[in-house]
C-alpha cells in the first residue's frame, strides 16, 4: 500500500435481487484513490456510479470484494463504526442538496458536528460554522431557513455541511446537476480550492466540464470500471 | 441533551401530529379507565349503566309474584305470624341470607335533616351490580361487626357532606341511638337497585348511607321489617337437606309455592356473572388498546415516513440508528408528558400518572417496532435524493 493511498477497493461487486433476478450493479471494481487527488467517475445512467459512491461513503454494503480505508478493512465493521467513519472521513454533497428545509442554515451545517466524538462544545461548533460559512460566502444567511435560499446558496450550504467537520474525502454525486452554468462554475471553483487545501474529492457526474476539472477521470459502464 | 433538543424541535414541528397522538391516547385511556373503573375510579361518576343491571338470583324465589302484593305493608295477623315463624326457622337452620334489608330510618344530622339508610347484607353489591366510585366495598369483617366503628358507604350526593376516610358520630332517627361511622366508600352518581324487578322501579341511592347489616343491627333495628326480610332476602342453603327442610316449612305454614335452589348453584351463577363481567371488560379494554395502538402506530408510521429524508441526512452526517431511535422515543415521551399534564388537570395527578404511564409504556413498546425496523432498512442514499 502506498503511503498516500486513502481508499482501496479490490474486486468489489454489488448485486441486487436473488437467484434468477440477481443483477450486478458493480462487477469486480478495482479502485485506488490517493489522498489529495480529485477523481471524477463518469458513465451513462444505470452504470453503477452512485452505487460505487454509496459503497465508498459507507452508505451501502458491498456483496463481494474488499474495501480498505487508510489501510484498514472497513467492509465488515459495525454500523456504529461506519457511522463514526462517515462522520469524520467523508463529507457528502448530492444533486438536490439534501438540506432539512425546516432547519436554519446554521442548524443544517451543525448536524455533522453534533455527532462528532469526542463531543464538541457549543462554542467550538459555532466557531467552526462561522468560519466555514465565511469561506463559502454564506455567513449572512446563517439564520435563514433552508427553503428561503436560492439553488446556488443551497449547494454552498450543502458543501459547508460536508466540510465543516474537516473530513478527508468529499463525495459529490452530480453536485452541479441542479445548478445553472454560472453557479456550477462557482461550485467547481470551491471544490478546486478544497482539493488545493489537501482534501480528496470523488465526483460522480455526467457533466464533462466538471469531470475535466478533476485530476483523474474514470468511466464506469455496466458496473465495470475503465479509464 | 442533543436528543432532547432535537426531540423538542421535532415536537414543535409535529405539534399537530403530536396532538392527534395525544387525543388518541387520551381517548384510549378514558375508555380503559371506564372499563376498569374499579381499579381506576377517576371516572367513577360516569359509571352508572352497570348499576341498573340488577341481578335477580334469589334462592328463595316467589314463583307467583302477585301473591305478596301489599303483604309487606299490611299483613294480617295470621300471615304475620307465619312469616315470623318462617323467618325464625330459616335463621335456625343457619342459612345464609344475602339480599338487601331495607331500613326506612335515617341518619340524623345536627341541622335536623336526615338521610335514608339502607342496611345491606353480604352480596348486596354483587347482586345489584353496584360499583364504587372511590374507596372500597364492604368486607366480611364489616358484616361481622368486628370493629367498633361502623363502616358506611355513601351516595354520590352526600360525598361533599361526608368525606371519604373521615369518621362521624351519627344518631339513628328511629331509636335515637348513636353510633360511630367511618366513610369507606362513595357510590357513583345515579346508583340504585331494583327491589321489585319491574322496569322503572329503581330505588336511587344518591342520597343514602349504606350500612353493613351485622347481627347486632338485625336485632336492634330490623324486627319491624321482618316481612321485607322474608320477601327480599335471598336464602342460601348449604345442602340439599336444608333445602328440603325449608320447603317443608313453607308447606307446613301453607305459604305460597316457592322455588328453592341450593347455594352451590347460586354461587356458581355468581361466579359466572363475575367471570363474564371481568372477561367482557378485559376484552373491551383489550380491543380499545389494540385500536389505540394501531391508530397511534399508523400515525407514527406516517410521521416516520415523512421524516425519512431527514433521518437519512442525519445518518449520512454520522448519526447511528440507535441515536435516531432514541430521538423518536424522547419525542414520544414528551408527547406523553403533555398527555399526563392534560389528564392530571382533568382527573387528578396521581391516578393520571399511574394510568398514563402503564398504558403509555405498552403503546410506546408496540409503536416503536416499526420505526426501528424502518430505520434499519432505510436506503439512505435514495432517501436523500441520490441518483441511480
Amino acid at each position: 500500500m502506498s503511503a498516500q493511498e486513502l481508499i482501496n477497493l479490490k474486486g468489489v461487486s454489488k448485486t441486487f435481487g436473488h437467484d434468477k433476478n440477481r443483477f450486478f450493479a458493480l462487477s469486480g471494481v478495482d479502485l485506488t484513490v490517493q489522498a489529495g487527488e480529485s477523481l471524477a467517475i463518469t458513465g451513462p445512467s444505470g452504470s453503477g456510479k452512485s452505487t460505487l459512491l454509496h459503497i465508498i461513503g459507507l452508505l451501502d454494503d458491498l456483496t463481494y470484494g474488499s474495501y480498505m480505508l487508510h489501510g484498514g478493512r472497513v467492509d465488515h465493521i459495525s454500523g456504529r463504526q461506519k457511522a463514526w467513519a462517515r462522520n469524520r472521513t467523508f463529507g457528502l454533497v448530492v444533486q438536490d442538496f439534501a438540506l432539512i428545509e425546516r432547519y436554519s442554515v446554521r442548524q443544517n451545517i451543525e448536524i455533522p458536528l453534533l455527532y462528532r466524538k469526542p463531543r464538541m462544545p457549543r462554542k467550538a461548533r459555532m466557531r467552526a460554522i462561522d468560519k466555514v460559512s465565511e469561506n463559502l460566502g454564506i455567513s449572512d444567511k446563517l439564520k435563514a431557513k433552508a427553503w428561503e435560499l436560492s439553488g446556488g446558496q443551497r449547494q454552498r450550504v450543502a458543501i459547508a455541511r460536508a466540510i465543516v467537520n474537516e473530513p478527508e474525502v468529499i463525495l459529490a454525486d452530480e453536485p452541479t446537476g441542479a445548478l445553472d452554468t454560472q453557479n456550477s462554475r462557482v461550485i467547481m471553483d470551491l471544490f478546486t480550492q478544497l482539493v488545493a487545501q489537501g482534501k480528496t474529492l470523488v465526483v460522480v457526474t455526467h457533466d464533462q466540464s466538471v469531470a475535466a476539472r478533476c485530476n483523474r477521470v474514470l468511466a464506469l459502464k455496466d458496473g465495470r470500471l475503465g479509464t | 441533551m442533543r436528543g432532547l433538543r432535537y426531540a423538542l424541535f421535532d415536537l414543535w414541528h409535529h405539534l399537530p401530529s403530536s396532538l392527534v397522538f395525544g387525543v388518541q391516547f387520551a381517548v384510549a385511556l378514558l375508555v380503559v379507565c371506564y372499563a376498569f373503573s374499579d381499579l381506576f375510579p377517576i371516572l367513577g361518576d360516569l359509571d352508572t349503566a352497570s348499576a341498573h343491571n340488577t341481578v335477580h338470583d334469589y334462592v328463595f324465589e316467589d314463583s307467583s309474584s302477585t301473591q305478596y302484593s301489599g303483604l309487606a305493608s299490611e299483613p294480617d295477623h295470621a300471615t304475620n305470624q307465619k312469616f315470623i315463624k318462617l323467618y325464625e326457622d330459616i335463621r335456625a337452620l343457619n342459612c345464609r341470607t344475602e339480599q338487601i334489608v331495607y331500613g326506612y330510618d335515617g341518619i340524623h344530622e345536627k341541622n335536623g335533616s336526615g338521610h335514608g339508610t339502607f342496611y345491606v347484607n353480604v352480596g348486596f353489591f354483587m347482586r345489584n351490580g353496584l360499583r364504587i366510585a372511590s374507596g372500597r366495598k364492604f368486607s366480611a369483617n364489616d358484616f361481622r361487626g368486628a370493629t367498633k366503628t361502623t363502616p358506611i358507604i355513601i351516595g354520590h350526593n352526600l360525598r361533599d357532606r361526608y368525606r371519604l376516610g373521615k369518621t362521624y358520630v351519627l344518631r339513628h332517627l328511629g331509636d335515637g341511638s348513636k353510633f360511630t361511622a367511618a366513610v369507606v366508600g362513595v357510590l357513583p352518581a345515579r346508583s340504585g337497585f331494583d327491589k321489585t324487578g319491574q322496569p322503572g322501579t329503581l330505588t336511587s341511592l344518591d342520597q343514602s348511607c349504606i350500612v353493613p347489616l351485622s347481627d347486632s343491627l338485625v336485632k336492634t333495628h330490623l324486627v319491624d321489617d321482618i316481612y321485607d326480610i322474608i320477601l327480599n332476602t335471598t336464602v342460601s342453603t348449604p345442602n340439599l337437606q336444608q333445602l328440603a327442610n325449608i320447603t317443608t316449612l313453607s308447606m307446613q305454614l301453607s305459604l305460597p309455592t316457592f322455588t328453592y335452589r341450593d347455594v352451590a348453584t347460586v354461587d356458581q351463577e355468581y361466579a359466572q356473572d363475575l367471570f363474564l363481567d371481568a372477561f367482557g371488560r378485559f376484552c373491551f379494554a383489550g380491543l380499545i388498546l389494540i385500536f389505540a395502538c394501531l391508530t397511534i402506530a399508523v400515525n407514527m408510521v406516517r410521521v416516520i415516513k415523512k421524516e425519512e429524508r431527514d433521518f437519512a441526512i442525519h445518518l449520512v452526517c454520522g448519526a447511528t440508528v440507535a441515536c435516531l431511535c432514541l430521538r423518536i422515543i424522547i419525542n414520544l415521551l414528551l408527547c406523553f408528558f403533555i398527555v399526563i399534564l392534560i389528564c392530571s388537570l382533568l382527573f387528578g395527578f396521581g391516578l393520571a400518572l399511574v394510568a398514563t404511564t402503564i398504558v403509555g409504556v405498552v403503546i410506546v413498546v408496540l409503536t416503536m417496532i416499526y420505526p426501528i425496523w424502518n430505520l434499519t432498512r432505510l436506503n439512505v442514499f435514495r432517501a436523500i435524493g441520490g441518483g441511480e
